[in-house]
C-alpha cells in the first residue's frame, strides 16, 4: 500500500518537530437519521464524532487530520464487505466506520505554500455550481448538507504562489478517485489504480478585477463519473448485467467569475457576501483511447440575488 | 479721541467674536480630536462577538483580532473566528487606504475559498451582527459633515452633541446611514453614545460604549453594544487581553495568510 510510507514520513516529521509544536484539538458530535421516503425505513441512523488535530510549527509547517468515527445502526453487518468510495483508508466493523476526512502536511516558504495529503481543492468562483470544480469527486451516496459529506477528498500535492493580486495554483493528483454512485448490486466496477505516468494534474490562476473574483483553470485527468453500460445475456444466470468503466482521458479548461456584494439591508443573512452575478464556463475535450476528441462547452450564468428577490416577492 | 473710541469698539467687537467662537467650538475640530488615530503600530486582542435576538436568544463568537497601521497610511485588520465550531476558521481581512480604496476579503472554510467583498457594500452586516462592515472599520473623518447641535449632561458628565451627515451620496448609499448623532465627552473626547438614523431619517440603531481601556494616551473602546431599534436584535463586541506593539508580521494581512487555516 502506498499510504504506509507516507504515514510513517508524516509521523517522523511530527515527532522530530514536536518540540516547538503547538497542538490543537477540537471536534464535533452529530446525530444522523436519514429516512427513505419511499420505504419509510432508515437509510442511516446513528452518530458521528469528528476529531480534528492541528499542529503548527511557527508559521513554517503545519499538520492537520480530521477523522470521522461513525456508528450507523441502519447499516447491516453483512454490508461490511461492500466497497467504500475511492479506496480510502478506513476501519470498518459492525455498525462502526472510522475514516479520515482530510489529513495533510503544510509547508510554507517565503514564496510558496505546499500542501500534501488527503484534501479538498475546490475550483471555480461561484458559490455552488461550478463546472470548473473538477478535482474532488461527488459522493452521491451520502446525501447531506455538509460539503465534507457530498464531496470526496483526494490525495494530492498542491502548491500556491502569490504575486500581488494573482494567485497561481498547481495541483498533482497521483491517484484517481471515482465518484461514489449508488449502482445496482452486482455491477462490475473497473476503476482501479492508474500507473504513475497517468497522474492527473492542473493549473489555476485566480485574481480580482475590482470586486469580481476571476479564475482561469486547466485540468488533465479523468471524469470521476464512470461510463455505465448495461448488457443482456438470456443464457446467463442473471441475464441483466451492468458495468461501470472508468471514463476516458479528459482535459478541462474553464473560466469562472463572480461578483459579491452586500446591500445595506437589515436582513440578518449569513453575512458571507452573496454573489450578484456569477458566471462559469468549462470547455472539455474528451478522448477515448486513440479515437478523435469530442468537445463539450458547459456555460452557466446565475444571478442568485435576483432569484432570491423574486422568491420573496412571490 | 474719535479714533480711540472706534478702536475700543473694534476691539470689544473682536473680543465678543472670539469669546463666541470659544464657547461654540467647531464640530469638525472636536471630531478630528476625538477620532485621531491610535497611538500604537499594531494590536492583538481576544474579541467576543455576542449576538442577541429580541427574544432572549444569545450566540457568542470568539475571534482572534489583529490590526496594524503602516507608515504609508494603510490600515489593516485581520479577524479569525475560533468558536463556535460552525464558524471556526472563518477569516476576515480588511485593507483600508486613506484614499478610500478599501479591500475586504472573507475566507469561508466550508467552501475553502476567499471571496472579495465589494467596497461599495460597507452597509452589509458583519457576521450576522448588527455591526456593519463600516462600523467595524477604521473611522473615516472625511465621510461626514459635522454640526454641533447642543450640549447634554448624562451621569454627571457633559457631552457635545454632534450631528454627522453623510458627506456624499455614495456614503449615504453605502452605509445606509442618513444621520448619526454622537455624544462626545467634553473632557476625554470619548464617544460613549451614538444614535444612528436610516435613510428615511427614522431612528435605527443605538451604539453604546460600555467600557474603555487606557492604552498609551488613548482610551480604547473595549465593550460596544449596538441595538437595532427596529428589530430588537442587539450585538456586543468585547475586547480582552489587549497587547500593543507586538511586532505582528505584515504577512498576517495578506490573502495568502487568510486562507492558511486548518
Amino acid at each position: 500500500m502506498t499510504v504506509k510510507p507516507t504515514c510513517s514520513l508524516l509521523l517522523t516529521l511530527l515527532l522530530a518537530a514536536s518540540g516547538t509544536a503547538q497542538l490543537q484539538t477540537n471536534g464535533y458530535l452529530k446525530g444522523l437519521a436519514y429516512v427513505n421516503p419511499h420505504s419509510g425505513s432508515y437509510e442511516r441512523l446513528g452518530t458521528r464524532l469528528q476529531t480534528r488535530f492541528t499542529v503548527d510549527w511557527q508559521d513554517r509547517m503545519g499538520f492537520f487530520a480530521g477523522i470521522n468515527y461513525e456508528i450507523d445502526l441502519a447499516e447491516s453487518p453483512s454490508d461490511t464487505t461492500e466497497q467504500s468510495p475511492s479506496d480510502r483508508i478506513e476501519i470498518k466493523g459492525n455498525y462502526l466506520l472510522i475514516y479520515p476526512v482530510e489529513f495533510y502536511l503544510d509547508l510554507h516558504t517565503s514564496f510558496m505554500d505546499l500542501r500534501f495529503g488527503q484534501q479538498y481543492i475546490f475550483w471555480g468562483s461561484t458559490d455552488w455550481i461550478n463546472p470548473t470544480d473538477v478535482i474532488n469527486p461527488w459522493d452521491y451516496e451520502n446525501l447531506s448538507s455538509e460539503i465534507e459529506d457530498y464531496r470526496l477528498s483526494v490525495l494530492a500535492l498542491r502548491s500556491d504562489m502569490y504575486m500581488g493580486d494573482l494567485a497561481i495554483q498547481a495541483v498533482l493528483v497521483p491517484r484517481f478517485t471515482p465518484a461514489a454512485i449508488p449502482l445496482p448490486p452486482g455491477t462490475i466496477k473497473h476503476d482501479r489504480l492508474l500507473k504513475v505516468d497517468q497522474a492527473q494534474y492542473g493549473l489555476r490562476l485566480t485574481s480580482y478585477l475590482g470586486a469580481t473574483d476571476v479564475s482561469l483553470s486547466y485540468f488533465k485527468g479523468y471524469d470521476p463519473n464512470p461510463t455505465i453500460t448495461a448488457g443482456y445475456d438470456p443464457s446467463a444466470l442473471s441475464p441483466m448485467s451492468m458495468e461501470a468503466t472508468m471514463s476516458p482521458t479528459q482535459w478541462r479548461a474553464g473560466i469562472s467569475s463572480a461578483r459579491s456584494m452586500h446591500s445595506p439591508s437589515r436582513a440578518k443573512g449569513p453575512g458571507t457576501g452573496e454573489p450578484i452575478v456569477a458566471a462559469t464556463t468549462r470547455l472539455s475535450g474528451i478522448r477515448a483511447s486513440k479515437r478523435s476528441w469530442a468537445w463539450i462547452i458547459s456555460p452557466r450564468i446565475g444571478c442568485p440575488s435576483i432569484y432570491r428577490r423574486c422568491m420573496k416577492d412571490c | 479721541m474719535q479714533n480711540s473710541r472706534l478702536g475700543y469698539l473694534a476691539a470689544s467687537f473682536l473680543l465678543i467674536l472670539a469669546l463666541g467662537y470659544a464657547q461654540a467650538p467647531d464640530a469638525t475640530e472636536i471630531m478630528t480630536a476625538a477620532l485621531t488615530s491610535s497611538a500604537w503600530k499594531d494590536m492583538q486582542a481576544d474579541m467576543k462577538l455576542i449576538l442577541r435576538t429580541g427574544r432572549g436568544g444569545e450566540r457568542v463568537r470568539e475571534v482572534a483580532f489583529f490590526s496594524k497601521d503602516s507608515e504609508d497610511g494603510l490600515s489593516c485588520m485581520l479577524m479569525r473566528f475560533l468558536a463556535p465550531a460552525d464558524v471556526k476558521g472563518t477569516g476576515f481581512l480588511t485593507l483600508e487606504t486613506p484614499s478610500g480604496d478599501d479591500e475586504r476579503y472573507l475566507y469561508l472554510p466550508a467552501l475553502r475559498r476567499v471571496k472579495k467583498i465589494a467596497a461599495s457594500g460597507s452597509g452589509g452586516n458583519f457576521m450576522s451582527s448588527d455591526f456593519t462592515y463600516y462600523d467595524i472599520g477604521e473611522p473615516k473623518l472625511e465621510d461626514w459633515n459635522y454640526t454641533l447641535v447642543g450640549e447634554e449632561s448624562r451621569d454627571g458628565r457633559t457631552y457635545y452633541m454632534i450631528e454627522c451627515l453623510p458627506a456624499t451620496e455614495d456614503i449615504l448609499k453605502d452605509t445606509g446611514y442618513g444621520k448619526i448623532v454622537r455624544w462626545v465627552d467634553q473632557e476625554t473626547l470619548n464617544i460613549p453614545y451614538s444614535e444612528i438614523y436610516d435613510r428615511g431619517q427614522n431612528k435605527w440603531k443605538v451604539l453604546n460604549v460600555l467600557g474603555f481601556e487606557r492604552i498609551g494616551k488613548v482610551d480604547f473602546a473595549t465593550d460596544m453594544v449596538v441595538r437595532d431599534l427596529q428589530t430588537g436584535h442587539s450585538s456586543e463586541i468585547q475586547f480582552s487581553n489587549i497587547k500593543v506593539d507586538q511586532g505582528i508580521p505584515d504577512v498576517y494581512f495578506t490573502v495568502r495568510y487568510l486562507q492558511r487555516v486548518r
